[in-house]
Parts: structure tokens; C-alpha cells; sequence
């Protein structure tokens, strides 16, 4: 049956590696955060997609078929380590993985020189540009590997919050103020690496001016 | 009097606070007060109000980091690496049915 559409050269394991090898490290290195373990899920994906090949039917690309292997491959990579993790270190907390928050006075409101500042250059632009991504993936890389994860999983994939706590074996208050500190983070690390640079003044407003 | 207002308004709530909420929100539905408390405070917070716009940018930038056009080089395997990859999927090849 699946004979007819899908030809033998697709399901050749070399040429997996070497059409599909790259997307699918990206691919994982972009949710894992870790080469090693990018490269695990990999392989994982390849041996699983060898074993299994005979149900691969030809509807999708084999490019689509792998990665579909590899999302859950990503993610009993990430619960592994998330039961690791917990196992010697009960509570990853804000602090721990970010230092102390030094954007705001003792009084809880933002230093003027912290204030987000609108983005310079039209943001919707920037959406179309390849050099965006990178800046925007470099800025990613700055964040702790477990924030990237959690960060990923939520915005990129769009996994509901719940299960991802789950997964990474956190209670949902303390992922969202993971979210909150990568969310700022990134904003910030955005504004000077793309928008240009941090302005050194506070943006002023009408209400201030008028008095 | 809307300066006066606006002023009092911005010392109660911090932005601190605001921008746990904004976050939040991003992720759950908040309850009314927490989102009348951002909407009374980004109203005279230029700093939060921009914030409260760009999260959802953040968000669209990070759907779009994952199109292939985006992700095809972000990371590549050695030469050797699909050489040792391609040994090693050869020799856990199931024998053909």
C-alpha cells in the first residue's frame, strides 16, 4: 500500500542525516537550550523514526514526520532533567538563577533609566527581518537554561502553563515569575541589541512636562 | 486634578507589581481587580504601558523564531558527527520485514 507513494530513498537513514540532521538539531537545541541533549534527542528521534518507519505512510513530508518524533523526544528529554533537577534542588527559585531584581527603588517603582522605552525601529518590521531572529536568539541564549525552556515551551510552543510546570516539575507561581523575569529580560536585552541603544534619559510624558 | 489623581495613583501600585501582572496575564486570566489595578496604572505609567504593549510583540517574534526559513541554521552537525550518526543508525537498522 504505502509502497506506491513512499519510495525507499526516503527512508533511507543517511538521508535523513544528512537532508533533515541540522533542522532537527536546531530544532531541539532551540527548546532544550543544551547541544549534548539537543544531539540525544536527535539521535533518539532517528532510531525511533528507524524503528517505526514501516507506519510512515508518505501524507507528510519525512521532514514533518521527524520533527512530529522529535517534539516528544524534546520532551521526555525535559522532564527527565526536570525530575533530575528537582531530585537535589527542591526549590530553583527567581533569585537563584537570576540575582536580585535591580530594576526598581525601594519602593517598588522603576528606576528611571529602566523604564521600557518604546521600540525604535517599527517592531512590526522587524518581524520580517532574518537578523531579528538572531539577535532574537542570541538574546535567548542570555537567559538560564531552565527560564529558556519554560519560556520556550510557553511562547514558542504554546503549551499551557499548566503542563508545563508540570514538565519541568515547578509549582505554577514559580513559573510565572520565571516567565516574568525571561519576559523582562528578553525585552530589555531586545532594546539595546536590536532597537538601538538603552536611552539614557526616562522618556517624559505630557503630565510631567506640564509641571 | 488628573495630575493630582494620576500621581496618587502611581505611588499606590508599584510597577513592580504591574509587570508580574502584565506577564501574568499573558499566561492566565487575571481576576478584575488585578486588571483594573494595571488599567488605572498604565494609564499615567509610560514605562508600563509600553511594557503592556510589547509582551504581546515578544510573543509574535517567538511564534515566528520557529519557521523553518528561521531555525534551518541555527545549529549544524560536524561532518563527523552525520558520519559516526548515520554508522551508528545503520548498525540498529531493523532487519527488513
Amino acid at each position: 500500500m504505502s509502497s506506491t507513494r513512499v519510495t525507499d530513498s526516503q527512508l533511507d537513514p543517511e538521508r535523513w542525516v544528512h537532508e533533515h540532521g541540522d533542522y532537527l538539531l536546531s530544532n531541539a537545541l532551540l527548546r532544550l537550550r543544551d547541544r549534548t541533549k539537543a544531539e540525544d534527542a536527535v539521535q533518539d528521534t532517528l532510531v525511533t523514526a528507524l524503528h517505526s518507519r514501516a507506519s510512515f505512510r508518505g501524507d507528510s513530508s519525512v521532514r514533518t514526520w521527524l520533527t512530529g518524533i522529535l517534539k516528544n523526544k524534546v520532551l521526555e528529554a525535559l522532564r527527565k532533567q526536570a525530575r533530575e533537577v528537582a531530585h537535589h534542588d527542591a526549590s530553583p527559585t527567581d533569585d537563584d538563577v537570576f540575582g536580585p531584581e535591580s530594576d526598581f527603588d525601594e519602593r517598588g517603582h522603576l528606576l528611571p533609566n529602566r523604564m521600557p522605552s518604546p521600540f525604535s525601529l517599527s517592531p512590526s518590521d522587524s518581524l520580517e527581518k532574518q537578523e531579528f531572529y538572531v539577535a532574537l536568539r542570541q538574546c535567548l541564549d542570555e537567559l538560564p537554561e531552565r527560564v529558556g525552556q519554560a519560556f520556550v515551551s510557553v511562547e514558542m510552543d504554546r503549551r499551557p502553563a499548566d503542563d508545563v510546570a508540570d514538565d519541568l516539575q515547578l509549582k505554577r507561581n514559580n513559573l510565572y515569575v520565571l516567565l516574568h523575569r525571561a519576559r523582562k529580560k528578553l525585552r530589555a536585552c531586545l532594546e539595546s541589541n536590536w532597537f538601538g541603544e538603552r536611552r539614557t534619559s526616562p522618556p517624559s510624558t505630557p503630565e510631567r512636562r506640564d509641571s | 486634578m488628573r495630575r493630582l489623581l494620576a500621581k496618587i495613583i502611581f505611588r499606590i501600585v508599584e510597577c513592580e507589581r504591574i509587570m508580574k501582572l502584565l506577564s501574568r496575564a499573558m499566561d492566565s486570566r487575571l481576576g478584575i481587580c488585578q486588571r483594573l489595578a494595571i488599567r488605572m496604572h498604565c494609564w499615567c505609567c509610560p514605562g508600563c504601558s509600553t511594557y503592556e504593549l510589547q509582551l504581546p510583540f515578544l510573543r509574535e517574534a517567538m511564534q515566528r523564531v520557529d519557521d523553518e526559513k528561521n531555525t534551518e541554521r541555527i545549529a549544524k552537525f560536524s561532518t563527523e558527527d552525520k558520519q559516526r550518526l548515520v554508522r551508528f543508525l545503520k548498525s540498529n537498522e531493523p532487519p527488513p520485514e
